[in-house]
Parts: C-alpha cells; sequence; structure tokens
C-alpha cells in the first residue's frame, strides 16, 4: 500500500505542486517517528495517544448532538448541513490553534532550516500531517450521527451515512486548510515580533466563536439577504462567485505560507529576540520579600510576574479564560446594576466563582512553559528556598488575579449599591477567590514553567471540571437562597471563608514548597542531556 | 605537513591587509561573495554594510566579541536568514532566491546544538544525509567510517537525548560533512569536545581545506584560530573591521599575538577595571 502511494504517479502529482517528493515523504516519516516517540508533546497532532482519547471524546459529542434533532426529525439536507457546521466549528477550535503551534513556533523547522528543503515540501509534509488529525477526529463525530440517520431522519435512505461522512470529512479538511491559509496570511502581514501575539488571538476567535454562535447566526443571517443584490440572477453570480472568492483566499494563504517558509523559520521561533523588554522592580514584591519570605519569596514573585506575560507555551494554554472573561463581563454589565442583597438574582452571585475557575485553569497550565530546558537553575537552590519561593507565587497570584481584579470591580460597584453592600460584597468574594486560590495550589505539580506542554492532561482534569461545575452550581444556589438573605449572615459566612482560606492556603503552601522539591528530584534523576552532565 | 604547505601557500598569495574598509581583496575564485550586506532582527540592525569575499580551499577564521554578529553572518551564507539588503552569492548563486541550492553545497555545524533528541545518532545522520539526497550505500558508508573516527560506533543506537554534549557535537559535525560539501560553515565547532576530538577536528579542518574545501570558522578560541586559519576576519558592533591573515594583522598593529591584536581592535585591551568591579561587587 505504501509503496502504491508513493510510486511514479504520486511522485508526478507532488512535483507538479512544486514539491520534492523525496524529502516530503522523508519528513512525514519524520513526524510520525517523532510523534511515536512522543517528541514534542504541546501538538495534538503529534500525540497520536491523545488523538486517540479525543476521537472517543468526539464520538460522545456527536452521539450528544443526535440528541437535540430526536423530537424533531429532519430532512436530509439540515441534518447534513447542521452536522458539517458542527464539523468545521469544532475542528477550528482545534485546528487553529494546532497551525498556529505548529507553524508559528516551528522548533523542530530549526533543526532542519540549513538542509536543502524546499519551503513548499516542508509545509506540505506539515499540513499533511496536521490533517491526520481530522482522519481521526471528523469521522469519529459523524460516526453516529451517520449511523443515527436511519431513525432521525424525515425520509431516511441507505447511501445517506456514506454521503454524511465524506461531507463531513470534505468540511473537516477544509476547516484544517483554512486554517493553515490564514496563517499563511498572518506570516506575510504580522512582523515575526508581533506573529506570536497576533497568533493567540486568533487561536482564541473559535472559542468566542462557539460561545457566541447564536449571536452571530442571528446577525449575519439577518445581514445577509440585506447585502445581497436584487434580482435572481444576480444573486445567482454572487452565490457562485463567493465560494470562488473563498477558495482563492485559501490557496493564496497556503501559498503564502510556503514560499519561503524556511528562511522564516528562525526568525519565527525567536519571534521578538531583537526587542528589549522593560524590566522594573515591582512595589509588590517590595511587601511579598518584606513579610512573605525574603529574597526567595521576590525570586518566586518576580519569576512568576514575568514568565506569565511572557511566555508563549503558557499564555496560549490559557486561552479558553478569554471567552470565561469576555462572558464573566458581559453579565457584569448586564446584572451589575442588581444589588446581590436585593433578593433578585442576578450574575453577581457567580462572579465569585469565576476566579475559582479562572484560577484553577492557571494552575493546571503554570507548570508548563516554552522555556522549559531552563529549569535547570532550580537544581542549584537550596532546598530550604522552596517554601518561599512558593509564598511568592501564590503573592503574586494573588495579587495579579484576586487583589487587582477586586479593587476594579469596587472601584466600579460603588457607583452601583450602597457602600456597605458593595465593601461586604467584595470582601466575600475576595475570602471565596482566595479559598479557591488555596485549594489549587495543590493542583501546581512543580515548579512554574518548568515542564514541556502536555496536550494530553486536559483530559485528564474533565472529570474535576464537571464535579467543578457541580459545586459551584450548589455553591452559587446557597449564596442565593441563604446566605444574601441578611447582611449579617453574609458577614458570617465571610468570616468562616476567611478562616478556612487562611488553614487551606497554610497546607497547600507545604504541599506546592514539597511538590517543587521532588520535581527537582526527579528532573536531576531524569536521564535528559542537561541534567546528565551536571551530574557527570 | 601538507597543511602547513597549504597555509604557507595561501599566505604568500595574501599581500594586502584590510582594516573595516569593508572592500574586496581581490581575489578571483570566490565561492563566498558578501557585499554591502545589512541584516536587522525586527528594527534592530546588526550587521551594517559588510564585505569580503572567501576563497576556494581557505580556512577563514571569524572572530569577534558576543554579540557582534559572527553566528548571524554565517547563518546568512547558510541560507538560514535573508539579509535586508546588499549581495550575497555562494558558489556564484544568489541569497536567498537559490537557497536550496546553497544549502546543497554547504556543510554547517550550528552553535547550539538543535538535533531531534529521540532519535539515534545513526537515524539522525541517515535524515541529514538522505535529505542531501547521497546514494544509500554511500550514506551508510560515510556514516560508518565517520562515527568510527569520532569513536560513536558503539554509541550509534542510542537516543540522542542521551548523549553528552561532546558526543552531541561530533554528531553536528557528522552531519555537516555527510554530503561532501565544498563549504563548511562551522560556529564553535570544538564546544564540548574532549582534547583527542578536538585535535582530530582540527587536523580535519586542515584536510578538508587542502582537498579544496573552503571552511568559515567562527571560535572564540584564538589560539587555535591563529593556528590553523590562513586568514582571518574581525567583527565588531556588526562592522568588519579587519580582514588579513594572522601574521599580517600582527604585523600591522604591532602586537606578538592574535589575542592582542583582537584587545586592540575591539577595544578591550584593558579588562582590568571591569574585573576588579566584579570582585569588588562580590565583595559588597
Amino acid at each position: 500500500m505504501k509503496r502504491l502511494l508513493r510510486g511514479p504517479a504520486a511522485e508526478r502529482m507532488l512535483a507538479a505542486a512544486g514539491i520534492d517528493a523525496l524529502r516530503y515523504w522523508l519528513l512525514l516519516d519524520l513526524f510520525t517517528e517523532l510523534a511515536d516517540r512522543r517528541e514534542i508533546l504541546n501538538q495534538l497532532g503529534r500525540d497520536g495517544i491523545t488523538l486517540k482519547i479525543s476521537s472517543w471524546m468526539f464520538v460522545f459529542v456527536g452521539g450528544l448532538a443526535c440528541l437535540g434533532f430526536l423530537r424533531h426529525p429532519p430532512s436530509a439536507l439540515t441534518f447534513l448541513v447542521a452536522f458539517a457546521l458542527i464539523t468545521a466549528l469544532m475542528l477550528g477550535c482545534i485546528l487553529i490553534s494546532e497551525a498556529g503551534n505548529s507553524l508559528v513556533n516551528p522548533v523542530e523547522a530549526l533543526v532542519l532550516a540549513h538542509q536543502p528543503i524546499e519551503g513548499a515540501t516542508y509545509t506540505a509534509a506539515k499540513l499533511t500531517h496536521l490533517l491526520r488529525v481530522v482522519g481521526y477526529l471528523a469521522p469519529a463525530l459523524n460516526a453516529i450521527p451517520a449511523l443515527a440517520s436511519f431513525w432521525i431522519l424525515k425520509e431516511p435512505f441507505w447511501y445517506y451515512p456514506a454521503i454524511h461522512l465524506a461531507a463531513t470529512y470534505v468540511a473537516g479538511l477544509l476547516t484544517g486548510l483554512f486554517a493553515c491559509a490564514l496563517f499563511g496570511w498572518l506570516l506575510r502581514f504580522f512582523p515575526a515580533a508581533r506573529l506570536k501575539s497576533v497568533a493567540q488571538i486568533v487561536e482564541a476567535l473559535p472559542f468566542l466563536a462557539v460561545m457566541f454562535a447564536g449571536q452571530i447566526w442571528n446577525v449575519t443571517a439577518a445581514r445577509i439577504g440585506a447585502w445581497m443584490p436584487e434580482g435572481s440572477g444576480l444573486r445567482l453570480y454572487c452565490s457562485i462567485a463567493l465560494p470562488i472568492l473563498a477558495a482563492a483566499i485559501v490557496l493564496t494563504g497556503v501559498w503564502a505560507l510556503s514560499g519561503d517558509y524556511m528562511i522564516r523559520v528562525s526568525g519565527l521561533v525567536h519571534g521578538g529576540g531583537g526587542g528589549r523588554v522593560k524590566s522594573r522592580r515591582s512595589p509588590a514584591s517590595d511587601i511579598v520579600a518584606r513579610w512573605f519570605g525574603g529574597p526567595p519569596a521576590r525570586a518566586g514573585f518576580a519569576y512568576t510576574a514575568r514568565l506569565m506575560r511572557r511566555d508563549w507555551a503558557f499564555r496560549r494554554q490559557l486561552i479558553a479564560i478569554v471567552p470565561l472573561m469576555i462572558s464573566a463581563g458581559v453579565m457584569l454589565g448586564q446584572g451589575g446594576a442588581i444589588d446581590p442583597f436585593s433578593g433578585r438574582f442576578s450574575a453577581v452571585h457567580i462572579v465569585p466563582h469565576l476566579f475559582g475557575v479562572a484560577l484553577f485553569l492557571v494552575a493546571i497550565a503554570i507548570v508548563y512553559g516554552g522555556d522549559h530546558k531552563g529549569s535547570w537553575v532550580f537544581l542549584l537552590a537550596p532546598s530550604g528556598v522552596f517554601a518561599g519561593f512558593a509564598r511568592g507565587v501564590y503573592g503574586l497570584l494573588w495579587f495579579a488575579m484576586i487583589g487587582v481584579p477586586h479593587a476594579v470591580l469596587l472601584a466600579v460597584l460603588v457607583w452601583l449599591w450602597p457602600l456597605s453592600h458593595v465593601l461586604l460584597w467584595v470582601v466575600f468574594s475576595l475570602s471565596v477567590a482566595s479559598l479557591y486560590l488555596g485549594m489549587v495550589l495543590r493542583l501546581i505539580d512543580g515548579i512554574p514553567f518548568s515542564k514541556q506542554p502536555v496536550t494530553s492532561r486536559g483530559v485528564y482534569f474533565m472529570g474535576i471540571m464537571m464535579g467543578g461545575a457541580v459545586a459551584i452550581s450548589m455553591a452559587v444556589g446557597l449564596q442565593y437562597l441563604i446566605v444574601f438573605r441578611s447582611v449579617w449572615m453574609v458577614a458570617a459566612v465571610t468570616g468562616a471563608l476567611l478562616a478556612a482560606a487562611g488553614i487551606v492556603t497554610r497546607a497547600s503552601l507545604a504541599a506546592f514548597a514539597v511538590a517543587m522539591r521532588f520535581n527537582v528530584g526527579l528532573e536531576s534523576a531524569e536521564t535528559g542531556t542537561i541534567y546528565t552532565e551536571i551530574e557527570a | 605537513m601538507r597543511k602547513r604547505r597549504v597555509v604557507e601557500g595561501l599566505l604568500e598569495a595574501e599581500t594586502d591587509v584590510n582594516f573595516g574598509h569593508g572592500e574586496s581583496t581581490g581575489y578571483n575564485d570566490a565561492i563566498v561573495e558578501f557585499d554591502q550586506v545589512v541584516f536587522s532582527y525586527g528594527h534592530v540592525e546588526v550587521l551594517h554594510e559588510i564585505s569580503f569575499r572567501l576563497e576556494r580551499g581557505q580556512i577563514v577564521g571569524l572572530l569577534g566579541p558576543n554579540g557582534a554578529g559572527k553566528s548571524t553572518t554565517i547563518k546568512i551564507i547558510a541560507g538560514i536568514h535573508a539579509h535586508r539588503s546588499g549581495n550575497v552569492r555562494v558558489a556564484g548563486l544568489p541569497l536567498p532566491e537559490r537557497a536550496i541550492d546553497v544549502k546543497q553545497r554547504i556543510g554547517y555545524v550550528p552553535e547550539a546544538a538543535m538535533l531531534f533528541e529521540t532519535l539515534t545518532g545513526q537515524e539522525f545522520l541517515e535524515l541529514c544525509g538522505r535529505l542531501h539526497g547521497v546514494e544509500e550505500d554511500t550514506l551508510q558508508a560515510r556514516i560508518a567510517g565517520i562515527l568510527e573516527t569520532f569513536s560513536l560506533s558503539s554509541d550509534r543506537v542510542l537516543r540522542l537525548d542521551a548523549y553528552s554534549k561532546g558526543m552531541r557535537q561530533k554528531i553536528l559535525i557528522a552531519a555537516a560533512l555527510l554530503h561532501n560539501p565544498d563549504l563548511i560553515l562551522l560556529d564553535e565547532p570544538l564546544s564540548g569536545l574532549d582534547v583527542n576530538a578536538a585535535i582530530l577536528v582540527k587536523d580535519l579542518i586542515a584536510a578538508l581545506a587542502a582537498e579544496g574545501k573552503t571552511i568559515l570558522y567562527s571560535s572564540h578560541v584564538l589560539d587555535v584560530v591563529e593556528k590553523i586559519c590562513d586568514r582571518v576576519l574581525i567583527i565588531h558592533q556588526g562592522r568588519l573591521i579587519a580582514d588579513g591573515s594572522a601574521e599580517g594583522l600582527k604585523e600591522s598593529t604591532k602586537q606578538t599575538t592574535l589575542e592582542d591584536v583582537f584587545r586592540v581592535l575591539t577595544n578591550s585591551a584593558n579588562v582590568d577595571p571591569g574585573v576588579g568591579r566584579i570582585v569588588s561587587v562580590l565583595r559588597s
């Protein structure tokens, strides 16, 4: 089979597209080998195990989506279009992120930069490898809907499953090509120093599209009719011209990507390497150093603060927070005027728990960083400093993710509610968020930014996230129905929460310091290059 | 002996010493032509109108303080970076337009050992050789020969993440030579090598030059450069400030060693105040 696929006919086809067949197959084999050996773990397309786990999750999601059609059996066309859109949207979320990581941070391409490889050949091999994701996920998402069509469709027919699978697969492929073309255009129009930041914004867009799909559809559906010209002939031309235009944009985007990609690689990896970074000592770090553990605490504070801002791998892990923050802003905008003591339910009751969700996401991501190899410096640190370092990291997280946002909330809400209510709510929210921070500290499994990102770990936190959603719903219910019925009740609960936060944080900080020491020990025992040298 | 003959011959041919005028030295058989080349990282210009030519069979040392632009110069010749203005030709081929053809003709040992850590030494070399289109039988013979010379035969099946720094450096040097390139670019090639391996590489460089290969050798180890290079280029703050034989440079600057020449030309003649400052800071 392999020999047939790589025969003279395929070679001619590749050559016609400007691709060097010999090097294309070599690179494809290399990427497969690296994926099998799990060399680079932060790309789904290269991590076979994650891909298989995700496939099973997509099978489940596909089954769930089918349930929505049971009550009102759709026509075959409606059913097909709906699932093509679901496939495009879900794969868009994954593939745009994948393409961004793979094409904007091409670490492996740097190893090959001085080899005689055409940009077109490299990007073709890369895209083929990335599109493995479509090969797994598109059929997985559509397997149950295709089979269930016999029971769901108004007028089922025997060959519908084949059409469904083929059409949704094509939708997935087009989404993949669109993702790559998008980055082709970005590479053309943005300088290397800005590209990674721009890529992160672009990666967040599909999540926002999923979140606000309903509103986007309502607006565009209403406007498309108005935009289209009068007269059926002109409308027909537009219907033909628009897909051709879209295809041209995608093709030129992919072409733009492949042109001189291997010459741009070095600049891409080092991004803003030539730029100067403003660095000044934060007054908050002085406070942390003064009260929480001296130079090690300052080190933990400053190190985490700087890398949280600059580490590309960390920042892109937190893309999921962007829609969360936007939805929190929208909720506050809609319900912020309602005093939580008024007896009416509003989004304000949920806000303290959104801090918990954000802190949870940061806690599970913060151990992983783009420059994890630099963590060897911690091997030389005396084990006693980790307690102070842990307090510094805690101080930064509390200051940046709880203190500052609550100060902003206080400044805004003071104009909307009575002062006593604002103060009480802000202290209550602070205590809830602090308790959450105390709890999620336990999830920080080592020194911040000291490990290579692993895509598959997200799957393991699904259980915690589902359980957490249930617990938060119950907590919000209790808050609304019992706590916020009296000022004294809120004051009492706030006091209890603050005490709990103190106890939990103290225990978690000790565990966090142990986790860091433990991971340093593990690192020194690894057979990784740099650690072996130090031991030798 | 053969190396000495080659070096003496080239020194006789080289009559002029050029201090920072950025003009070509009038060689005819150039394999690298750098003409008024400017390169920037973003808005930061790191090479300012540099010009020089490298002739076939020469061993040329590329010197300069940290951040002077040595590695950037080598990367431009290797087709990894595209310069902003000026002209670069390697073996008569313009860069970056003919980068693929140039990459076929060069061997490059990068400054930082970037490798695929999960491949074995053998697999990595096979990959590099095949990407250069070396015939399989020839490739296997060359890999076996080079690995044996570098005493890596028994480690060829180990993954590269188990290699020491010196072993990784040997693999990089082997990968640069597998396709028998005309131009060899070495960026700190002796970094991490033990004494025997370093001697081996130095002899190898001389032997390759005797075969007609051109070698551009970037290093901070000045006595090695002085011993093995026919010609020395010194870059400082993105400008070519000297170009000539080590003897010629010493004579022109009235210094006795290349290290002294380097100190004078890069304004680092008196480092004592800096050393004293560090010691006093540590005492505080």
